[in-house]
């Protein structure tokens, strides 16, 4: 991409972002690791170059870990790498817990503006605010999560790829009981209900996922996810 | 009320759509897992896999329909031995055509076609790839046969309805004798009146659109268009003439949508077109038949979310819903008047519900079947 559709977006710094994920560092969910396994996980991160904190916040490690930083290139590896593979499967695992706000916040706050090397949280797209849940009494019922994104101008022609992104990550990550809907907040886009109801066409977003093209920018888009 | 009778697991990943063989105790089913299954429709035997169509098609397979017999349902061609044939679209944009080969003759052929539905439903019968159909530019989203099974429709995200014409008994060459391009956007459903040569498309524009044949020429045309749904309309059946309820003045199609509505509209038979044999009349004015259509009612409202398919019974005349919120409501018509008969909730557990049809079973008892999001494919009583 050449010219950027906003060249010159307004940028939330990282550290007044409402997160829970650091919070919990060192007492996350899970099991906790032996001494040796601990031994283990500071001599491949110390191998690997990555700076120590990252450990630190990790918490759990999981068994992807080695493969992980072997394959790390040295480019791309952020903070948040060493992270992916955490929760994708612990939101699953963890079904017994009503998901909350803060957590759909986390789940989608990392991922990456298709064309600013910037998080969509950062970019003001995502807010906690914005997101609504209604979490049914018994997992056996359908609950419902509601998500308003706000493009960062109006006539954002990338809104619907943001959009299916925020869509696949939340698909890939929760229990299939949820119904989620991905709204543009009123007023913040031109196109409103064409990208709304592009957004919620299950068959749409469904052939849209089979598309290569299309989901290596998606994978793009995920991989700077926690 | 609706029990479940039997739930299947066909499917790794999202169960699209199901079709009932019209006079055969078959049902098939197609999936994002790339794969159809056939299976018999028979309680004794359990529902036993017939065969698994596979290694065909590139992505999700959207939908599957059995082509009527020979002649068709109500007039099925004497003493000729109809082998059952399955068309499946595909999100590859392309239609594949499936047939068994004629039954070894070790018996006669009368007895063959005394024992047709047990020889023709047997395990043993080899299901082979007999033509792959390709033209239209992306994902195609349903497909259809006409009543005697000369006609193939489909239509994609490409906003075209294609009408493909066929030798029903060979099915050698699929040959596209229209192509229709009335809708703005992604057309979701193709369904034909189980009756007659007049097509029904569903659409992302929010219309069902009626098609026939000019009288004039062959061409096809649109000659209707149903306005009323504030939504997708996923999906849409014609009332069978042989329903109990059925008017023969009138046609009535059922429709379904992301609006959370169910609509029933209708168009009176009996207009006498002023223009056919009027030579003074240009011809872009005379050449089709315009229908009038009217919304005659919307039916009691039971879905929370999207319904995305519907069937109307041509036995009972009932009509079945299906959606997202993974309910199964069956609804009457009592003296004119449309009333829920039962809400089956959770009939694919929290999993939405993506195809519903009526099917009749070997022991012709007439059940539900659909296919869910959770690859399952359940078949249900409705006694």
């Amino acid at each position: 991409m050449s010219d950027p559709i906003n060249a010159n977006p307004t940028i939330v710094d990282v550290s007044s972002l409402p997160t829970r994920l650091s919070q919990q560092s060192g007492q996350q969910v899970g099991f906790k690791y032996s001494d040796k396994q601990h031994e283990l996980v500071d001599k491949i991160t110390s191998l690997s170059l990555l700076s120590l904190k990252n450990k630190a916040s990790n918490g759990v490690v999981s068994s992807v870990v080695p493969e992980l930083v072997s394959d790390v290139d040295m480019e791309s590896s952020t903070d948040e790498e060493l992270l992916e593979y955490d929760d994708d499967d612990e939101v699953e695992d963890d079904d017994n817990e009503n998901i909350d706000e803060q957590e759909i916040f986390d789940l989608i706050s990392s991922i990456s503006d298709p064309e600013h090397p910037l998080t969509l949280a950062q970019l003001a797209v995502v807010n906690l605010p914005d997101i609504s849940i209604n979490n049914a009494s018994s997992k056996q019922e359908i609950s419902e999560i509601l998500i308003k994104i706000t493009p960062t101008i109006t006539h954002c022609s990338l809104a619907t790829l943001i959009g299916l992104g925020i869509r696949v990550r939340l698909e890939r990550c929760l229990p299939s009981r949820y119904r989620i809907k991905i709204l543009i907040k009123e007023g913040t886009h031109q196109s409103e209900n064409q990208v709304n109801k592009q957004l919620n066409d299950k068959e749409r977003v469904a052939a849209a996922c089979e598309n290569d093209q299309l989901l290596g920018v998606i994978s793009q888009m995920l991989s700077s996810c926690k | 009320m609706v029990e479940l009778l039997k739930s299947i697991k066909a499917h790794t990943d999202k169960a699209w759509s199901v079709s009932a063989h019209p006079t055969l105790p078959l049902l098939a089913t197609a999936s994002t897992d790339k794969t159809s299954k056939i299976y018999k429709l028979s309680k004794v035997q359990n529902f036993p896999l017939i065969s698994k169509l596979e290694d065909t098609h590139k992505r999700s397979i959207r939908a599957v329909s059995f082509k009527p017999p020979l002649g068709g349902v109500d007039a099925p061609v004497e003493n000729y031995l109809d082998l059952p044939a399955l068309a499946s679209g595909s999100f590859d944009s392309t239609i594949s055509i499936w047939g068994i080969d004629e039954p070894e003759n070790e018996v006669d052929d009368d007895e063959i076609l005394a024992n047709q539905s047990e020889i023709l439903t047997n395990p043993n019968n080899e299901w082979n790839l007999m033509a792959i159909i390709e033209g239209h530019e992306n994902e195609i989203k349903s497909i259809d046969w006409n009543w005697s099974g000369n006609l193939l429709a489909s239509c994609s995200r490409d906003k075209t309805v294609w009408i493909w014409e066929t030798d029903p008994e060979t099915l050698e060459e699929f040959e596209c004798i229209s192509v229709l391009n009335d809708h703005q956007h992604d057309i979701k459903n193709v369904t034909w009146h189980p009756n007659q040569n007049l097509l029904a498309s569903s659409s992302y524009d929010d219309t069902i659109r009626i098609y026939k044949q000019d009288i004039d020429d062959d061409d096809w045309s649109c000659v209707g268009v149903l306005n009323g749904h504030n939504g997708t309309v996923w999906c849409s059946k014609f009332e069978n003439k042989h329903n109990p309820n059925a008017d023969p003045k009138k046609i009535r199609l059922v429709s379904v949508s992301d609006d959370l509505t169910v609509r029933l509209w209708s168009s009176i038979t009996e207009v006498v077109d002023k223009h056919i044999d009027d030579d003074y009349i240009p011809s872009s004015i005379k050449h089709n038949s315009e229908m009038i259509w009217e919304q005659e009612t919307i039916l009691p409202e039971a879905h929370k979310y999207p319904i995305y398919a519907v069937d109307w019974s041509a036995k009972t005349g009932k009509i079945v819903s299906v959606g997202s919120d993974s309910k199964i409501v069956v609804y009457k018509e009592v003296e004119g008047k449309w009333i829920i008969e039962s809400v089956k909730d959770q009939g694919h557990g929290v999993h939405e519900i993506n195809s519903v049809i009526w099917a009749t079973l070997d022991d012709k008892t007439e059940v539900i079947v659909t296919a869910g999001d959770d690859g399952n494919i359940n078949i249900w009583s409705t006694d």
